[in-house]
């Protein structure tokens, strides 16, 4: 007896979800489904139910299908793209053979994207180059789920001071004093977020440029002050940068 | 860059026909060849000169132009017949400076023709640009055309709506058959209205009517809407899908981006200066200046413009509980 698949469907339109729902059931293999109707809601389950197989509508409310998946680091999952219209979108699914479904599909079609996913084994490199190609038109990373407390939240990048690494999670610094968790960490954060708008100072901190009030040194130590009053120390070798940086702030 | 050595190379050609007709003069004196790299040192010299006074007065106008707006642009190509001229006074001038002897017909000939020949240049570079003009204007105009189209189609729309009416085929027959109603009258109303500049206000209420009642299927009960006529409206003329535009705007902006949704309200009514007032509002997520600039709004406001003239106003607003447009227009039927 082999497990059952868990899947989960995201799209926040009822009728889009009950039809995928509705497929899954013809088929009569033993899955446990989960509905999303936000990208926030399936950013969610993608923690707490962890879902083999993940049907992703590209044009949400809140985060886009592809935003969704930026907010993980790992993707432990196979993603069926969905969308009505979007011919980038479809170059760059097919470039980089990801599966995907046209508004209207038929059960035959679901069916060969469902065996597919159901057969395929994991590939993470085939998303991140998707991610890659589909960025060129999204840009960088601009919304990251935050949790704080027991809450999940979508903060905008330009909320955000910093970023500093701590033990398996990374803190995040907005709003002016507010702080969350993300499950991203630094290095993939310097990777998705914009050069010319944040910096690296530290192996575990990241800051906004803009942020920076003032810079100091302390017993030989480079130390960054920021606009909401978080303190971060500089790495020996990222201090010429930070001081080209600080130089250009204030001409 | 080209555009520049393509004047050069006219001007070099330009002085050197006053050389031509000089040459007699030349053969009695010093010789062709030092004659010729005499007449075209100084024709290009004087030439330059010339052009650059030309140069100058054409910046001072500009500056005028860009302070004042007074249209005082001065072509360039204005260059060559004065490039012409200017080589024929640079070789009377080496001519005469060398104290050779000059005939004032000689003189007046080189002018003339340099200056014709000048001016056969200008025509030609005149007649390339104009039609390097017309070629991008037409361009321009069928890029418009295309994106008019495309919009027109609404193609997420259009394939969204048929993936929920494939589901409700499969699973609710008479919602389906309701649904298929409704989105060919809608179709059919858009492409009626389409072909028309401005078109009557039920016919309009109509089509943002149906479409609402399509995306309510979409999103359920995320999206609400209301639509007002105010009794002395009805027989009003407004601009063709402009409305539905903005229906549309709220909708994609404002209720598809919130996760809660909110309403959409159309209202129109008579305002006291005998102007009728349109306002599309929603209460879903606040509108936000797009990083593009916002195209399709600027569409609309050139369509207005080009409509209207100064006898329309049209705004939008947003706070913190919901985005407005509003639409101030005379309700006459334009064509």
């Amino acid at each position: 007896m082999t497990e059952p698949r868990r899947i989960l469907i995201v799209d926040d339109e009822p009728l889009a979800r009950q039809r995928i729902a509705r497929y899954l059931a013809q088929r009569n293999l033993p899955f446990v489904i989960e509905e999303a109707e936000s990208g926030l809601r399936a950013v969610e389950l993608i923690t707490e139910f962890k879902p083999d197989i993940v049907f992703l509508d590209i044009e949400m409310p809140g985060l886009s299908g592809l935003e969704v998946l930026q907010q993980f680091e790992e993707r432990p999952f196979q993603v069926v793209f969905e969308t009505a219209y979007d011919e980038f979108a479809i170059r760059a699914f097919e470039e980089h053979a990801c599966d995907y479904l046209l508004k209207p599909f038929t059960a035959e079609r679901f069916n060969q994207a469902l065996d597919r996913a159901l057969k395929r084994n994991l590939d993470e490199s085939r998303l991140r180059a998707l991610e890659a190609k589909l960025s060129e038109r999204e840009g960088y990373l601009s919304r990251i789920i935050v949790k704080q407390g027991g809450r999940t939240r979508i903060v905008e990048e330009r909320d955000i001071s910093c970023f500093v690494s701590r033990d398996h999670y990374t803190c995040v610094y907005f709003d002016r004093g507010r702080e969350g968790l993300t499950d991203l960490s630094i290095s993939l954060l310097s990777e998705r977020l914009d050069p010319q708008v944040f910096t690296r100072l530290h192996r575990n901190s990241i800051a906004r440029i803009s942020a920076i009030k003032s810079v100091a040194s302390r017993e030989g130590e480079m130390m960054v002050e920021l606009a909401d009053g978080v303190t971060l120390a500089v790495s020996r070798s990222r201090r010429p940068r930070v001081r080209r940086l600080m130089k250009s702030l204030h001409q | 860059m080209f555009r520049y050595t393509r004047y050069l190379i006219a001007g070099v050609l330009i002085s050197f026909f006053p050389f031509l007709l000089n040459l007699e003069n030349f053969q009695r004196g010093e010789g062709v060849l030092r004659g010729f790299l005499w007449s075209m040192a100084f024709g290009l010299i004087v030439g330059l000169c010339i052009w650059g006074l030309f140069a100058l007065v054409f910046a001072a106008l500009t500056l005028i132009h860009v302070r004042t707006g007074w249209p005082w642009r001065v072509p360039t190509y204005f260059y060559l017949p004065i490039a012409g001229v200017g080589a024929a006074i640079g070789i009377r001038l080496s001519l005469g400076l060398r104290g050779q002897p000059v005939r004032g017909q000689d003189f007046l000939g080189a002018m003339a023709v340099s200056g014709i020949i000048g001016l056969i240049f200008l025509l030609h570079f005149f007649y390339r640009q104009a039609k390097e003009e017309s070629l991008t204007h037409r361009a321009a105009a069928a890029e418009a055309r295309y994106n008019a189209l495309e919009t027109q189609m609404r193609p997420h729309f259009l394939f969204n709506a048929l993936n929920s009416l494939a589901e409700l085929i499969e699973s609710k027959h008479d919602s389906a058959a309701e649904m298929t109603h409704k989105l060919s009258d809608l179709y059919r109303l858009i492409l009626v209205n389409s072909s028309r500049k401005t078109s009557p206000l039920d016919t309009e209420a109509e089509i943002c009517r149906r479409y609402l009642e399509l995306e309510q299927l979409r999103f359920g009960s995320r999206l609400r809407f209301s639509i007002n006529i105010s009794d002395g409206a009805n027989e009003i003329f407004i601009p063709s899908l402009m409305m539905q535009t903005l229906v549309e705007n709220a909708v994609k902006h404002g209720i598809a981006k919130s996760i809660e949704g909110g309403e959409v309200a159309i209202e129109i009514s008579k305002t006291e200066n005998s102007l009728y007032r349109l306002i599309v509002s929603n209460t879903g997520q606040p509108f936000r200046e797009c990083a593009n600039g916002g195209t399709g709004l600027a569409n609309t406001r050139t369509r207005l413009d080009l409509l209207y003239g100064e006898r329309h106003q049209f705004a939008i607003s947003a706070d913190s509980a919901q985005t407005m447009a509003s639409f101030y227009f005379s309700g006459e039927r334009i064509d």
